[in-house]
């Protein structure tokens, strides 16, 4: 932005302030520093060397196709009163933008060790039975739409502590899968992807807090809305998701880090009570499909919540 | 014509304009019909996601290249919303998020029925309801590609020019995606076909209108495409639009123009 010329600072669309922080997130300055494809600096080379382990690989898979979700969360938010709001559409742009290049960093990734950049799960077509399934997932945001717009601006709250959540634990998922291989290489472009993330994380958290703390309404739906029993919500929605029981057995080895999270998501205004990384870590670990003399499923779970909402 | 998605992504930056000496604004400011052109154009390029959204409640999401022409495609038109923020920037005329919500917000009822009523004539009418939006997308990048060559014509400043030519050759890129799609499924079936043509003679509307207040509709069409030169342009839009399968001897874009009182 050249100083020079009369249009006020970018501060003028810097939007209103937030609690977290006096300075509030500058959308603008977001946009002009967006980071584009990875491609020349993955030192694809140094894989040659050492090669990344299958675990690993699968794990990337995971992390691409959450990084790719973009459009789906769109398709959510966008049909709802949030598209009205321009500053978050204009995060929303290039939060997509540089989220489509780390998942294509991460294919790159993938492609040199000779993986498709796709899980296998994601990449099989869906059986029969998950046609309806489908059918319904179509037909989801239409009374989505309806029930949101009856709800109003209290939604956007819903959607901003989505998108923090979520980086919160991607954050801790890309860390987690560098932590169990320890190359070098990897540690570094994880390192520049969490990077990237935390500015998408500061928006989303600052956005969150502000619309949680000022509506008991906001709360009260949020609290209603966020899933209690696994992340991410989509996965919930379609049981058989590449992506379901990614997180919960990332993470089964290492309770400090579940509890750690936790512990930060309840930092959220009116989610005091939640324990959904605890959940996620324990829908993974239990028989997908309990046999129907199993009593109350979902009742045994050992935490004092319903795993449905 | 295939389109290479991969390349698109790749070769795909925002907009740039630092190199081109907005300075002259200050000597030769340009006049209020122009920046009022502009502004519009500013608007409709950010409401872009608001497009972004009625695509993306149709089965179309779910083909990873049409997402990933989705997200860069989104992201190069909000540029070329900040680019024409600058040159009105250079005018005094501020444009914020804040102003750009309230317009939102006041498009209100219609607005909000439309995710509705879309998705579920998408869904009925299943995949072949794709087509008819990639049609509508075509024509709205053709038209937009037609306003920024126009206005750098109409306009002789040179750095405006130049900035407009490069966001026209953006928006020829986006013609070619659209295009290709429509195309393809319109050659697919006879139902999208049916369908395709039936929504754009019911309801085509220029780029901008139902966000726009009318009166703003009529001026930027008035000033960009009335006279021989500019209708001209209005019905090579047309003849894109006829040579698609299905869709020969439609008239809508030069329709759209008579019923604004755009004259030739
Ligand atoms: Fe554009
Ligand atoms: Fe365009």
């Amino acid at each position: 932005m050249s100083g020079s010329h009369p249009r006020s600072p970018m501060l003028a669309m810097g939007g209103g302030p937030t609690t977290s922080s006096s300075i509030p997130f500058d959308v603008r300055a977001f946009a002009h520093g967006a980071t584009g494809s990875h491609r020349d600096e993955l030192g694809l080379a140094e894989y040659q060397t050492r090669a990344l382990p299958p675990d690993t690989l699968r794990n990337l898979q995971h992390l691409r196709h959450l990084e790719s979700a973009t459009m789906r969360y769109l398709r959510q938010v966008l049909v709802t009163p949030t598209h009205k709001d321009a500053r978050i559409t204009a995060f929303l742009t290039t939060w997509a933008f540089e989220k489509y290049w780390m998942a294509d960093g991460l294919a790159a990734i993938l492609e040199h060790h000779g993986w498709s950049p796709n899980s296998t799960q994601a990449q099989t077509p869906a059986p029969p039975a998950d046609r309806w399934r489908r059918l319904q997932d179509r037909f989801a945001p239409i009374g989505r739409s309806l029930v949101d717009n009856a709800v109003g601006d209290d939604i956007i709250a819903v959607h901003m502590a989505v998108g923090a959540i979520d980086e919160w634990i991607m954050h801790a998922a890309y860390r987690r899968v560098a932590e169990l291989d320890d190359h070098p290489r990897l540690r570094r472009t994880v390192a520049t992807f969490v990077e990237i993330k935390t500015r998408h994380l500061e928006f989303f958290e600052a956005e969150a807090r502000e619309r949680l703390a000022g509506s008991q309404r906001a709360r009260r739906l949020t609290r209603s809305r966020l899933p209690r029993a696994s992340w991410p919500p989509h996965a919930r929605r379609r049981p058989g998701s590449a992506d379901a029981g990614f997180f919960g057995h990332l993470f089964a080895a290492t309770p400090v880090v579940v509890n750690q999270l936790d512990r930060q998501i309840r930092t959220l205004p009116g989610l005091e009570s939640l324990a959904l990384v605890r959940a996620t870590v324990a829908a993974s670990t239990m028989p997908r499909r309990s046999t129907p003399t199993t009593a109350g499923r979902h009742r045994s779970t050992p935490f004092p919540y319903r795993s449905d909402t | 014509m295939a389109f290479d998605i991969e390349r698109f992504a790749t070769k795909s930056e925002r907009v740039q304009w630092k190199d081109l000496s907005f300075d002259d604004f200050r000597e030769k400011p340009l006049p209020p019909h122009t920046l009022r052109s502009l502004r519009y154009m500013c608007d409709v390029e950010y409401h872009t996601v608001c497009y972004l959204r009625d695509l993306l409640v149709t089965p179309a999401h779910e083909d990873e290249d049409v997402n990933t022409f989705f997200t860069i495609w989104n992201r190069e038109e909000f540029w070329h919303g900040e680019a024409l923020a600058e040159v009105l920037g250079w005018h005094g005329i501020t444009v914020n998020f804040d102003a750009l919500k309230a317009k939102r917000l006041k498009v209100g009822w219609k607005d909000r029925l439309d995710p509705v009523k879309q998705s579920v004539l998408g869904n009925v009418i299943g995949a072949d309801f794709i087509a008819t939006h990639m049609i509508w997308g075509a024509i709205n990048e053709w038209s937009a590609s037609a306003a920024y060559t126009r206005l750098a014509d109409l306009e002789g400043h040179p750095a405006l020019a130049e900035l407009l030519r490069r966001i026209a050759r953006q928006e020829a890129r986006h013609v070619a995606f659209y295009a290709t799609q429509a195309r393809k499924r319109l050659e697919a079936s006879k139902k999208a076909r049916v369908v395709a043509r039936f929504a754009l003679r019911k309801a085509w509307a220029p780029v901008g209108s139902g966000v726009m207040p009318e009166d703003e509709v009529v001026h930027v069409m008035t000033h960009l495409f009335s006279g021989p030169d500019g209708m001209a342009e209005i019905r090579r839009i047309d003849e894109h639009v006829g040579r698609m399968p299905g869709l020969d001897g439609l008239t809508i874009v030069e329709d759209a123009m008579r019923a604004r009182g755009v004259a030739a």
